[in-house]
């Protein structure tokens, strides 16, 4: 098509223009390859050559496509009617080869007519056409070479402008095709089209963008006569409509070849009750993302896994991009000990206010992430805050209030009693404790733990006040956001326990009432510049504090009724009275400059820093009680200060490159950027041992310890990548990243292609009035992550020694380095098809993806005999996701009094190892191997192959078992299926919104509790049973594997907006409340607490839910006013 | 031929030159991202290592881990054999050491808790040496030899708390690791034997590593059935000369806090009906060698007769390992050769090394040769208690005495907690399934007899 164009021999000719496409083009793919130097220079010499002969007068401009003209000319010269369109233009006139046909004469009445249409009228039948130079600063008068100088016979022409029903602006893009030809068009930048030989006759005209209801028009065209019209379309809420940011700046979203899903903050908080940044996310069900939670108790990290787990050892969490700067978000799987004292910290990713947030990117995979650089392969979440708005100062108010409680009774617990060998007090005597020779078993306690008497979980409560501030003038925009929120969790001290302290006279501290108490504080701030129309900045502030206190009283000995009547209710063996105390600061800062010299080129600088100053505090005073009476004893203290920041710099720069006449059907947007982020960390804790009662400081320990510890990552790189179009419905992204990082400074290149295909505009495609758009498309990319420095380099710490009578400074051999790491790869290919269906009433979306980690960075156990500790990374195993994404979404109803919506999301995932290595034995601890066909994170357990009661004691004995030596795989701790279910209904002119969200997790392991098996607590259970307790509980320890699905009523809403009369009458602008529930209901075969939380997220991706908080129902009520 | 600045030519100019200054940019990236000072993140840096400081640092980081070491195989030893008996407290690893069933080389605990301890020992000593020998002068040669002698005797002790077939993986300080198959019992004493060879080459004056190396050696060739030449080798230790290490002037060892504070073990007198008489009827009969106190801080102590073992009266005191004391019985034991027809006056040797004490009688020569070997090694067991010794010596009873195992170690019922009636048959420990995971020329333990 482009090949055939006949207007370029004589201002560009073709071959130049072919060779301005192909050098825009092999450009970026000449530099990712290599040898770049020389093949820019060449490039840069070809545009160069590339002049254009204009000898025009009239003074140039810039774009003037979209500039009216009106001419009132008779029997004048050609040359005097186009020289005059360009006057009013201000654009500069060439002339080919057409120059004798310019004398001839002709009359033209033109009335505010685009210049595209109002040139086209000009020019008929006059054997010339005029075109816009690709600048689009110039007009180029053209001999017509197909039809010279002979008027038109039998053709018309149709001419028009294409406009927004809402706006009456002009829309760019919009494909305009004659039907059942394969005449077409797009439009220009203001709206306009030219068709030309249309031929006589009634022609229906079919006007199509994503993002608009498609339209079409019959028009009648008399020979030799042109045609005009005006065509409004109205939005849609098509699948592929709207734009979004990707590493290389902002693009449309039919242009990106990958599946992003964008979260629409206010939305989702309108509809869903949200507290923190993973509930918006959550809310959102977004397909391939799992949420996992750490307890329900407040402030708790969250999990967020995209698309499976690829990497064994290192990180999985996705990277956090706020405003274009990094965030160190990788503290969500965090189960920091403060101490002793087990105190999980809140994730970062928590700490941003969603009231503040725009948008949220959700970037699954390598292969759209590629451009993010080194630890992208896990995914990427971006996210844009608020800008303020022109105008004068708009205040926002919102006050939550919510209410907490356990949903879900405690499962009946079992506990095995009996007399100890040394001891004549009853003991807890389970099955393994009989075979290990410590008891003998009498009896088997059911205990219903959801009696008020021993129920150590009541209510929580939690505050929220927002408030907001934005504004400004058309230059100038600024908003601040202040977020308070006070919670108490529903953990508490059981009444039982309270009446035994008191009978051992321990006093415990008031504090104690409510044992966990988070705080969060939040201030955010964003100023928005635009000095001039090619710059702008941006700065945004964010400042955060955590506080977050965690209280335990632990009581020794028993409490429950036993099976022989016996309230034991006195305290025996230790009480321990622990407090965890956990503060966070946060303070971040982004300024973005973007630079945009020209249309055809923008710039854009990122400069942030964020610093995170953590204090870690534990303090521990046990009680020592022997038959009751209780007595204080040497305690622990404790602090660790932890200091983290992350420090990033991203530039980028992206245009269009210039294709002259090409540009109509092909668009080539090169862009290069490149970006260097920084990670540090130092951690500094000190404890206190052997604390006296009367003591109350670290120092006055018999003894004290500490650690001093750190860490330093730096990644860097830069990118080029180039968006192409062709005839706006067939789209390629094609980019190369280079990496370097602290660990490994050779860099590796990592590639990105994609394509995009709007097949139901093709004129082969067949239409279907159910089918509104047909996209089909394909990504494939690569990212990567880099280990650490000390991996590299093996681990020579310092400390002292006593030698000889002395102190003396050590330097103590600890780790093995490997300097042979690669950087562990991740690769994606994914696919998928986006359909508008009957009108764009429905949109569903179907992605299936692949992702494969290679050179998997893994912690491999060293051998002994190195006399190193523990192990070191090694490049070992293939990991290989695979996965179906979908979403559906849909308006059931929807007319000015109601709107019902409904969106489904379901995804699948499979993990496998694929493949170890050569000569690489399956490895891991026994209860999470890795071996080839069974997938990262899963649960193993010895089995016991045998069992007999050799010495017909009735119970079985450590040795009348046969213990497997291999594990035995149970089963995967990822949910398998995912599943979202959201409906949304609008009523009284949308005055009030119900919603309601159920969420489906299914086929996943979670470890039940070793005191909820009866196997594991009874003698009297079957032996097969009691076996396979034994050895757990000897080998590994926690509960049994059980694979689970459950179904949450995850949250239901209702939303007033108080009618306009009654928000004037109170002086407001908007009012709402709102009333929602979270976590109403929920639905398992599991008989633990709760399958949804994880009480150790850092220990790789096991899951358990023992001595967790399970997620409480929460309601919430919510109160918003505008002024 | 054109005005407007941003024409054809401008764009493709401005694209070009950033392409060109980020590809510029790029070249130097790695200077961007290195992470010089690895100081900061809790490890010493590399150069630091290649210096004088950083040689005699690493020198003394070989001698802690000998500490380390001595506090993990005194405990885990004194279980396997008649020294200590597991009581209330410690993990399935312990009281399995105690009942002789160590026997799961896949139990993590016996890797990190005990075998572990042993490899960094020589490896750290080996390390420090290749840097001694690089940045040290001639006056660091008695630091070189105790490198040399440090690293036998954790040989010795691999051999004799192990199964045939531990490997010796080497690793330099460059990082290149190389790995070894699995040795013998024999090959292990022997390779100590050279290892105590070149520490008597260095030693120059320095008595102190002159009595480690002479009495290590020693022990190593007593194991392997050649007395003449362990006599030979302890020959001229002083009788008051000893080689010791101390855990930590302020840090109780865990070895101290298990045994003296949370009385985690009791030592028994005739344990498992091998055991020796430790403490005999009551305190008067104590062997003032091994203190024995009852501890009154916990009644159930008083519930059952037991009694504590109290070797050290803080827990910091340093661990003899090497002694005149030791040479002294080496002798004695080689002139036990054989036993029924001594080679000379053995029991003079035994009584020459009770002589270092003012508190010990002189002993009478038994008339049977059996009872003259006991009573040497009574001798030893009491001279070296809890000093992880006492497994090697009762294994050296069964391999070169032919000795029946239950006759030897601790058998029959067991009287500890639990309702596991009878001892075990291990004698030794299995080499952790982990050594499996990299090193390909290891093949698991060879044999599992004494």
């Amino acid at each position: 098509m482009i090949i055939s164009n006949p207007y370029n021999h004589t201002v560009v000719p073709f071959q130049k223009n072919m060779y301005r496409a192909l050098v825009a083009l092999v450009i970026p793919g000449m530099l990712a390859s290599g040898g770049v130097r020389c093949l820019i220079a060449q490039g840069v010499n070809a545009i160069q050559d590339n002049k254009i002969s204009n000898d025009t007068s009239v003074t140039p401009a810039r774009i003037k496509s979209d500039v009216l003209i009106t001419l009132e000319k008779k029997d004048a010269t050609l040359r005097e009617i186009l020289v005059e369109i360009a006057r009013q233009a201000k654009m500069d006139l060439s002339y080919g080869r057409a120059e004798e046909l310019l004398s001839r004469k002709a009359s033209v009445s033109i009335k505010s007519l685009p210049i595209r249409e109002a040139l086209s009228v000009a020019t008929d039948g006059s054997g010339v056409m005029v075109v816009f130079s690709p600048d689009g600063k110039s007009l180029i008068v053209q001999r017509n070479a197909d039809k010279p100088s002979q008027p038109a016979t039998r053709k018309g022409r149709i001419a028009g402008r294409v406009i927004d029903s809402a706006s009456g602006n002009g829309i760019a893009g919009v494909a305009v095709s004659v039907n059942g030809t394969s005449l077409r068009t797009v439009t220009s930048s203001n709206g306009s089209f030219v068709l030309d030989g249309v031929a006589v006759g009634e022609e229906v005209i079919s006007f199509r963008l994503l993002g608009y209801l498609s339209s079409t028009r019959n028009v009648s065209i008399a020979e030799g006569t042109n045609a005009s019209l005006t065509v409004r379309l109205i939005q849609t809420a098509s699948v592929l409509s709207g734009v979004i940011t990707t590493a290389v700046g902002t693009q449309r979203k039919i242009e990106v070849a990958n599946d992003i899903a964008r979260i629409d903050a206010s939305q989702i908080m309108e509809r869903a009750p949200v507290r923190n940044l993973t509930d918006l996310i959550e809310a959102a069900q977004v397909p391939g993302i799992v949420v996992t939670r750490s307890t329900g108790s407040p402030g708790s990290p969250t999990r967020i896994r995209m698309r499976g787990i690829g990497s064994i050892s290192q990180n999985n969490d996705p990277v956090v991009i706020v405003d274009g700067v990094w965030i160190n978000a990788a503290a969500s799987t965090e189960d920091v000990v403060s101490l002793n004292r087990r105190n999980p910290v809140p994730s970062r990713l928590d700490d941003i206010d969603p009231s503040t947030i725009e948008t949220i990117e959700i970037v699954r995979g390598p292969s759209a992430a590629t451009l993010y650089g080194q630890d992208a392969a896990n995914g990427v979440i971006v996210i844009t805050t608020k800008r303020g708005k022109s105008g004068p100062t708009r205040w926002d108010f919102t006050y939550n209030r919510d209410w907490n409680e356990i949903a879900r009774n405690k499962p009946v617990q079992y506990l095995g009693f009996g007399t100890g060998k040394f001891s004549t007090e009853p003991i807890e005597c389970r099955v393994s404790d009989v075979a290990f020779g410590l008891c003998t078993q009498d009896s088997v306690a059911v205990i219903d733990r959801n009696s008020p008497f021993v129920m150590d979980e009541g209510k929580g409560v939690r505050s929220e006040y927002r408030l907001g501030l934005s504004g400004g003038s058309q230059q100038v925009q600024y908003s601040a956001n202040f977020n308070l929120q006070d919670e108490l969790g529903v953990e508490r001290i059981a009444p039982v326990d309270r009446v035994r302290l008191r009978k051992a006279a321990i006093d415990i501290n008031s504090r104690y009432n409510h044992p966990v108490v988070f705080k969060r504080t939040t201030l955010s701030t964003r100023l928005s510049m635009q000095p001039n129309k090619s710059m702008a900045m941006d700065m945004s502030m964010r400042v955060n504090q955590n506080d977050k206190s965690n209280r335990l009283v632990t009581l020794g000995g028993l409490y429950i009724a036993d099976p022989r009547d016996t309230i034991m209710d006195a305290v025996s063996g230790s009480v321990d009275q622990s407090e965890g105390k956990h503060k966070t600061t946060t303070g971040d800062i982004s300024m973005r400059v973007s630079w945009t010299p020209m249309d055809m080129l923008n710039g854009s600088a990122n400069v942030g820093a964020e610093r995170t100053a953590r204090k870690d505090y534990s303090d521990e005073r046990p009680f020592q009680c022997f038959s009751g009476v209780c007595n204080p004893v040497n305690g622990t203290m404790g602090t660790s200060f932890i200091d983290q920041s992350v420090y990033t710099v991203r530039l980028q720069m992206s245009g269009v490159a210039p294709l002259g006449s090409f540009s109509r059907y092909l668009t080539v947007r090169p862009s290069i950027g490149g970006d260097f982020r920084k990670d540090q960390s130092a951690t500094n804790s000190i404890q206190g041992n052997q604390i006296p009662p009367n003591m109350n400081n670290i120092g006055s320990g018999v003894s004290t310890s500490g650690i001093s510890n750190g860490t330093q990552t730096a990644t860097a790189g830069w990118y080029l990548n180039a968006a192409i179009g062709i005839w706006e419905r067939l789209y390629f992204d094609v980019g190369v990243r280079r990496d370097i990082g602290s660990a490994i400074t050779q860099a590796s290149a990592y590639p990105k292609f994609g394509t995009s295909w709007l097949i139901s505009d093709e004129g082969f495609f067949p239409k279907f009035s159910w089918l509104s758009t047909l996209r089909l498309r394909t990504a494939f990319g690569h990212a990567a992550v880099q280990p650490n420095v000390t991996d590299i380099y093996g681990r020579y710490n310092g400390g002292q020694a006593f030698v000889n009578g002395k102190i003396v400074p050590i330097i103590d051999f600890r780790g093995l380095g490997n300097p042979d790491l690669l950087p562990e790869r991740s690769t994606e290919l994914e696919a998928g098809v986006d359909a508008d269906l009957f009108n764009d009433r429905f949109t569903l979306a179907v992605t299936t993806v692949r992702k494969q980690n290679t050179n998997n960075l893994i912690n491999r156990l060293t051998p002994p005999s190195t006399g190193s500790e523990g192990s070191r990374k090694e490049n070992v195993a293939r990991v290989v996701n695979r996965g179906l994404e979908m979403s559906f979404t849909g308006r059931l109803i929807d007319n000015d009094n109601a709107l019902l919506s409904i969106t489904t999301t379901m995804s699948m995932i499979d993990n496998q190892v694929q493949k170890l290595g050569n000569g690489v034995s399956p490895f891991g601890p026994k209860e999470a191997r890795i071996a080839e066909g069974y997938p990262v994170s899963g649960l193993w357990r010895l089995p016991a192959l045998g069992f007999s009661d050799i010495n017909g004691d009735g119970v079985l004995g450590r040795d009348e078992i046969i213990r497997g030596d291999t594990a035995v795989y149970h089963g995967w701790v990822q949910p398998k299926y995912v599943g979202g279910y959201n409906a949304s209904l609008s009523l009284l002119n949308r005055t009030v919104v119900l919603n309601a969200s159920v969420s489906q997790k299914g086929s996943y392991t979670q470890l039940l509790s070793f005191r909820d098996a009866y196997g594991l607590q009874s003698v009297k259970a079957p032996f097969s049973e009691q076996a396979y307790g034994i050895i757990q509980e000897s080998d590994a320890g926690s509960g049994v594997p059980l694979t689970v699905s459950e179904v949450r009523f995850q949250s239901a809403s209702v939303t007033y907006h108080l009618p306009q009369n009654v928000v004037s009458r109170i002086r407001s602008r908007t009012a709402s409340i709102s009333l929602q529930g979270r976590n109403l209901a929920l639905w398992t075969n599991y008989r633990g607490r709760d399958p949804g939380v994880n009480s150790s997220p850092a220990s790789g991706d096991l899951l358990t839910d023992q001595g967790t908080i399970p997620q409480p129902r929460m309601f919430n009520l919510s109160f918003n006013f505008g002024f | 031929m054109t005005n407007n600045r941003f024409s054809f030519r401008a764009g493709p100019k401005m694209i070009s030159l950033v392409l060109v200054l980020s590809l510029g940019m790029g070249c130097s990236l790695d200077k961007l991202v290195r992470v010089d000072d690895t100081d900061q993140l809790g490890v010493i840096d590399r150069s630091k290592i290649k210096t004088y400081q950083g040689s005699v640092g690493m020198y003394f980081a070989s001698i802690k881990s000998l500490s380390v070491l001595l506090d993990q195989a005194s405990e885990l030893g004194g279980l396997m054999t008649d020294e200590l008996m597991y009581f209330t407290t410690g993990s399935g690893l312990t009281q399995d050491t105690d009942l002789r069933l160590a026997r799961n080389a896949e139990n993590g605990l016996i890797n990190t808790s005990f075998h572990s301890k042993f490899h960094p020992v020589r490896v750290k000593a080996s390390q420090a040496r290749e840097m001694l020998m690089i940045y040290g002068s001639e006056k660091d040669s008695a630091y070189i030899a105790n490198t040399y002698a440090i690293e036998g005797f954790a040989i010795v002790l691999l051999a004799e708390f192990h199964c045939s077939g531990v490997p010796l993986t080497e690793v330099a300080v460059s990082g290149a690791v190389k790995y070894t198959r699995g040795y013998t019992t024999t090959e292990l004493f022997e390779h100590a034997v050279a290892k105590f060879d070149s520490a008597l080459m260095y030693a120059g004056d320095s008595v102190e590593v002159l009595t480690f190396a002479s009495v290590g050696k020693g022990r190593a060739l007593l194991a392997t059935g050649r007395y003449d030449e362990a006599a030979d080798a302890v020959k001229d230790v002083p009788d008051q000369s000893k080689y010791d290490v101390a855990y930590t002037p302020v840090v109780h060892s865990p070895w101290y806090t298990n045994v003296q504070t949370q009385n985690a073990y009791r030592i028994l007198d005739n344990e498992g009906g091998n055991g020796i008489t430790w403490a005999g009827a009551g305190p008067v009969n104590e062997d003032p060698r091994v203190k024995i106190a009852r501890n009154p801080a916990n009644s159930a102590d008083y519930a059952i007769p037991t009694r504590q073992a109290k070797y050290a009266s803080t827990g910091t005191s340093a661990i003899v390992i090497a002694s005149g004391v030791e040479a002294r019985l080496i002798e004695a034991e080689a002139l036990l050769q054989p036993a029924s027809q001594p080679q000379g006056d053995w029991i003079a040797k035994v009584n020459q090394a009770r002589r270092t004490r003012n508190d010990l009688p002189d002993l009478v020569a038994p008339v049977t040769a059996d009872e003259r070997i006991d009573m040497v090694f009574r001798e030893k067991a009491m001279w070296t208690y809890l000093t992880a010794t006492r497994l090697g010596e009762m294994r050296r009873l069964v391999r070169n005495y032919d000795r029946a195992t239950t006759s030897v170690f601790p058998s029959g019922n067991y009287s500890g907690t639990g309702n596991i009636l009878f001892y075990g048959n291990e004698v030794l420990f299995a080499v952790p399934i982990e050594e499996k995971e990299q090193n390909n020329l290891y093949s698991g333990c060879i044999d599992r007899n004494a």
